[in-house]
């Protein structure tokens, strides 16, 4: 796989060579400084155009531009193949060049590692900072990063065809699966659409709410039968009566969660022990039964010892939602035992989908677990949560995204290449 | 098996592990067998923890600790099957156990519940694939200094060593990327978008061009870049990794991440 570098006998070579300093910039053949030359020069080139004119009006490479555009790109890098003995070919196909474009597209990610980025779509305010008018809270939808992405896609794809060989499988299926993964994501953006749909309980939807306050109709229309939350066994604390705040155990909230399966524990000085567990209840005077429909929460019924004094209560405790007040057991001394608000295990909305072209199917939209319909991706995204249990709507995110095969291509490929990579190592140099 | 088993399991495995890191500096044989038992309890513990809490024990830093210091370990004792470096063997210990003694120092709260969005089937390969890229890359870190030093000292680089380093760090690369691929696919699945420069993803981007970085500077021969430069890039790479691993939470950049516990 290395045949190449190891031709050039590179780790051989006794370190004292001076490297060959004395060269003059842009005297062939081209190496590192013209690379990176060439580089930061078109960073700058971004910088200026940024600078002057704003973000690039990257919503303009919407179907079928980009398509043109990515045939275009292919064509271009085609000629590539055909000149692979030119000089300049050579140098965009050279390993300089990719480090010099890794090292320019390194930084500038950098930069938006440090600096919060505005989200996309950008919007560019009134008399913006001089950072602002660089682009360095939007670098994601900048001048100097389209450039610079353009340069690696251009140079990576040359590298793809001229370097191409059926002999170094794991180089192509890696720069094949990078190349087409950037292209997808990259041209495919304005294609992508996201849209936010709301849906009551029992209710038909089919508009979507944008930022701007507008609505948009969709070619699909969901009714939701009902949304529900599945929650763990929530923990408990011990709160504090003059501070109203849990008390602390090495610097953090003491918690104990409960545990149907291991029903004793200790928490701070007591000694508990959950004799009923009841994930869905309602109260009845001071205690809670099982709630067959409608609004319930989460109860327990727990014996506590306090291991200091000996003695023993018992009681039930309940976390309280919107519509129910909280529970907590009174310890003594100044100390209640609080549950605190269950954790989310599932958000299930159960849906029932009706398409343009008259299908309609019923199904879940879930967490990690979208529906598709269509050309779009069904997501679920969010509900009341002031009302947890209850919350009357879910909140469900559409997407399409045309270039997704495309991308889906490249992250196999690129997938393959890394477990080749893992395989066979960098072999030996001989 | 609780948390609780941690306080007794753990400084079973430290031992075994600092004893052994020892013994491999004498180049003793018996240092394999102590690091491999020491690796064993670890993994004893983690399988544990995960059938006790009923979900995989990845969730807290704490937990991804664990897995990081018998990742350290492990690898260390498969890369010495194959180079026989004993210092590296000596290193994975050492640093399986600084994880493991922060583990035991500092407990953190261990919470049993997983949240809808890490329910996933690739929640399990996304951290493994980049806890054990996290290991492999640290070695090529330690490996670069070894030669830097080489370089110094004896005015030669050993060619034995930049093989390892080379090989560690397609390896190590092959690894991290694995997990950018899981993690961008997972993204698309509880997301809708594979990629949405969130801090995370934008330092774990840069942490894998570092490596990438590293590969491509080595095909050019001694003549066109300076080998210094060249080993200086692993352990940039290796703070580069920390960051992204720990230090993103610290970030102005960081306020609204997903990926922030
Ligand atoms: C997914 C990330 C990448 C991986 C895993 C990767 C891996 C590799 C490997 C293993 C080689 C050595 C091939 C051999 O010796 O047979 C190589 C060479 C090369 N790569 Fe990459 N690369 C990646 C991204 C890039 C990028 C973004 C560029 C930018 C243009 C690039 C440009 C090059 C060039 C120019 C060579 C030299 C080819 C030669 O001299 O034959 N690579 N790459």
């Amino acid at each position: 796989m290395c045949s190449d570098s190891a031709k050039q006998g590179a780790h051989v070579a006794p370190l004292s060579s001076k490297a060959a300093s004395g060269r003059r910039l842009w005297s062939r053949p081209w190496g590192y400084p013209e690379s990176f030359a060439l580089t930061v020069s078109i960073a700058a080139g971004g910088f200026t155009a940024e600078w002057l004119t704003g973000p690039p009006p990257l919503a303009y490479l919407a179907w079928p531009f980009n398509l043109f555009l990515a045939l275009g790109l292919i064509a271009f890098i085609s000629l590539f193949r055909l000149f692979r003995d030119r000089r300049a070919v050579r140098f965009v196909t050279s390993a300089p060049m990719s480090v010099a474009l890794m090292v320019g597209l390194g930084s500038l990610s950098l930069i938006m590692g440090f600096l919060p980025q505005a989200p996309v779509p950008y919007q560019l305010p009134e008399n913006p900072a001089a950072s602002v008018r660089l682009g360095l809270d939007h670098l994601t939808s900048s001048w100097p990063l389209a450039l610079l992405y353009l340069c690696l896609l251009i140079s990576l794809g040359a590298t793809f065809l001229v370097r191409f060989s059926s002999k170094r499988l794991i180089f192509l299926a890696n720069h094949l699966g990078l190349w087409l993964l950037l292209l997808a994501a990259g041209l495919g953006a304005a294609d992508r659409q996201r849209e936010i749909m709301t849906v009551y309980e029992g209710g038909l939807e089919w508009r979507t709410q944008r930022n701007d306050g507008r609505t948009a109709e969709m070619p699909l229309a969901i009714r939701l039968k009902s949304f529900d939350i599945e929650e763990y066994p929530a923990k408990l604390a011990v709160i504090d009566h003059k501070t109203g705040r849990p008390v602390a155990e090495g610097g953090r909230m003491a918690l104990w969660q409960l545990d149907p399966v291991e029903p004793n524990g200790r928490l701070l000085d007591y000694d508990l022990e959950m004799l009923e567990f009841l994930p869905g209840a309602i109260p009845i005077g001071d205690s809670y039964v099982k709630a067959i429909a409608g609004a319930q929460v989460q109860a327990a019924k727990l014996k506590v010892k306090n291991l200091k004094t000996g003695r023993t209560i018992e009681g039930w405790l309940s976390a309280g939602e919107s519509f129910r007040p909280p529970k907590p057991l009174n310890l003594g001394g100044q100390r209640l035992l609080a549950m605190t608000r269950p954790e989310p295990r599932r958000f299930v909305s159960q849906v029932k989908v009706y398409t343009q072209e008259g299908r309609e199917f019923e199904s879940t939209i879930e967490v990690n677990k979208p529906l598709k319909a269509g050309s779009w991706l069904i997501y679920q995204r969010s509900y009341d949560t002031e009302a947890g249990r209850s919350s009357e709507w879910s909140g469900f995110e559409l997407v399409k995204d045309p270039w997704l095969p495309l991308a889906q291509a490249g992250f196999i490929l690129w997938a393959l290449g890394s477990a080749g990579l893992i395989i066979k190592g960098r072999g030996r140099h001989r | 098996m609780s948390w609780s088993w941690h306080d007794y399991l753990g400084p079973i495995s430290v031992i075994l592990w600092l004893l052994g890191a020892y013994l491999a500096l004498k180049n003793r044989k018996s240092a394999l067998y102590l690091i491999a038992s020491g690796t064993l309890v670890s993994l004893i513990f983690i399988i544990g923890l995960w059938l006790r809490l009923e979900r995989p024990p990845m969730r807290t830093m704490g937990e991804t600790r664990l897995w990081y210091s018998f990742f350290l370990s492990t690898a260390g004792l498969m890369a010495f099957r194959h180079w026989k470096y004993s210092w590296l063997l000596a290193f994975t210990s050492v640093l399986a156990c600084i994880f493991a003694l922060i583990n035991l120092l500092k407990p953190e709260i261990h919470s049993r519940s997983l949240m809808p969005a890490l329910q996933s089937i690739y929640f399990v390969p996304h951290v493994t694939m980049y806890m054990l890229s996290y290991a492999v890359l640290a070695a090529s870190a330690v490996g670069s200094f070894i030669q830097l030093r080489n370089i110094k000292v004896k005015g030669k680089a050993d060619k034995a060593l930049y093989d390892f380093i080379d090989n560690v760090v397609c390896v190590g690369l092959g690894f991290l990327m694995l997990g950018l691929i899981t993690g961008a696919v997972w993204a698309k699945e509880a997301w809708g978008h594979y990629w949405s420069w969130d801090p995370k993803e934008t330092w774990a981007l840069i942490t894998l061009a570092a490596f990438l970085i590293y590969l491509h500077l080595r095909l050019s021969s001694v003549r066109d870049v300076s080998p210094t430069l060249v080993l200086l890039v692993p352990p940039i790479g290796l703070i580069l990794l920390m960051v992204t691993w720990i230090g993103v939470s610290y970030l102005p950049s960081a306020a609204g991440s997903v990926h922030v516990y």
